[in-house]
């Protein structure tokens, strides 16, 4: 749904790849391996987060059923 | 609170819990024997394997040409088999065990529904991992008899190959915990197409829209997405170039890190589902 929303809404200009920006293998670019860096720590962040939120609903429940 | 931690990390070291890797191994042997005998699995093998083996007709072309070329097909092949394998063997399991209920005398026994997620999923690599064994089996056999002996750089495009089909073979899991069997092989496919041309296409195009709800959609879809295409070290094998040790550790870490968090969100979504 977001793709098509964000196709609908932008300009005729997004259809255009960019071949001279990634020219050459793409273990010798930044492009890739910032993304893979990028996407780790995302990751990470969701992950902490999401066991962060679980652990203190697990306190508060042990706290409340006390 | 010392105690809770030492008492954690035994709970994990001698697998138990989640990890435990005896109810996972039964669940994934039950899958692996379910999937080696679908029609599936046996026509995509042979279909890749007759593509890889008739490679060989390549006669019309030079002798170092002809490598070139017969290296580009079976790697294209060996990926294309693992990922149609992954999807369709992913998106099948889950569905087909809820729909045939096989999946109550299951969780009867004291198997988690974390420890079938994830024994589906590993029994779902493990079918893929044979079929894509015996391609390997065949291209390898084939560089052999063009250039008289094994290509080491070929056993590192396949495990990376491998590692790409993971990724596909756990968002195919995933989905398949809430949506039907065609539903999560079109949804999977897209993804994987959406990803193998993620850096190529989409980076160029949320640089060029001009639209700044359409750049932030874009923007959220492209680091949602996986990186595939940093899996592909087919021009490594094809031109012998050698391929920095800190990035493959970082592609590999990068794809064990994706698999494991698509199917622990897998998990907390099937957790919270009524079979």
């Amino acid at each position: 749904m977001a793709f098509m929303l964000g196709v609908l809404l932008a300009g005729v200009a997004a259809w255009a790849e960019d071949g001279e920006r990634l020219a050459g293998h793409h273990w010798e670019g930044t492009e890739y391996i910032g993304e893979i860096r990028l996407q780790i720590g995302l990751m990470a962040i969701i992950s902490c987060t999401m066991l962060a939120g679980y652990y203190l609903r697990r306190v508060l429940k042990n706290r409340n059923e006390r | 609170m010392r105690d809770q931690v030492l008492g954690v990390g035994s709970w994990v070291l001698v697998g138990k819990g989640i990890f435990d890797m005896r109810k996972i191994w039964v669940v994934a042997k039950m899958s692996l024997l379910e999937n080696s005998r679908k029609q599936v699995f046996h026509v995509l093998c042979l279909v890749m394997l007759a593509l890889i083996a008739s490679s060989m007709l390549l006669s019309i072309f030079t002798e170092g040409v002809r490598l070139k070329i017969l290296k580009d097909i079976c790697m294209t092949s060996i990926l294309f088999g693992g990922s149609a394998l992954a999807i369709a063997l992913g998106s099948m399991g889950i569905p087909n065990d809820v729909e045939s209920r096989t999946i109550y005398p299951i969780f009867a026994r004291p198997i988690s529904r974390s420890q079938y997620i994830t024994g589906k999923f590993l029994g779902t690599m493990l079918t893929v991992f044979l079929g894509v064994l015996a391609m390997t089996i065949v291209f390898a056999a084939l560089i052999a008899s063009f250039n008289g002996g094994f290509d080491p750089y070929l056993l590192l495009a396949v495990a990376f190959t491998l590692l790409e089909v993971c990724i596909v073979a756990a968002i195919a899991t995933t989905i398949s915990v809430f949506a039907s069997p065609a539903v999560t092989a079109a949804f999977t496919f897209m993804i994987y197409i959406c990803g193998t041309i993620k850096i190529g296409y989409f980076g160029g195009m949320i640089e060029r829209t001009a639209d700044g709800i359409s750049k932030s959609l874009f923007g959220v879809i492209y680091h949602i997405l996986p990186n595939l295409e940093c899996f592909n070290l087919k021009a490594s094998l094809v031109h012998h170039d050698p391929v920095p040790a800190s990035y493959l550790a970082q592609v590999a870490v990068y794809g064990l890190c994706y698999s494991a968090f698509v199917l622990f969100i897998g998990m907390v979504k099937f957790g919270r589902r009524e079979v």
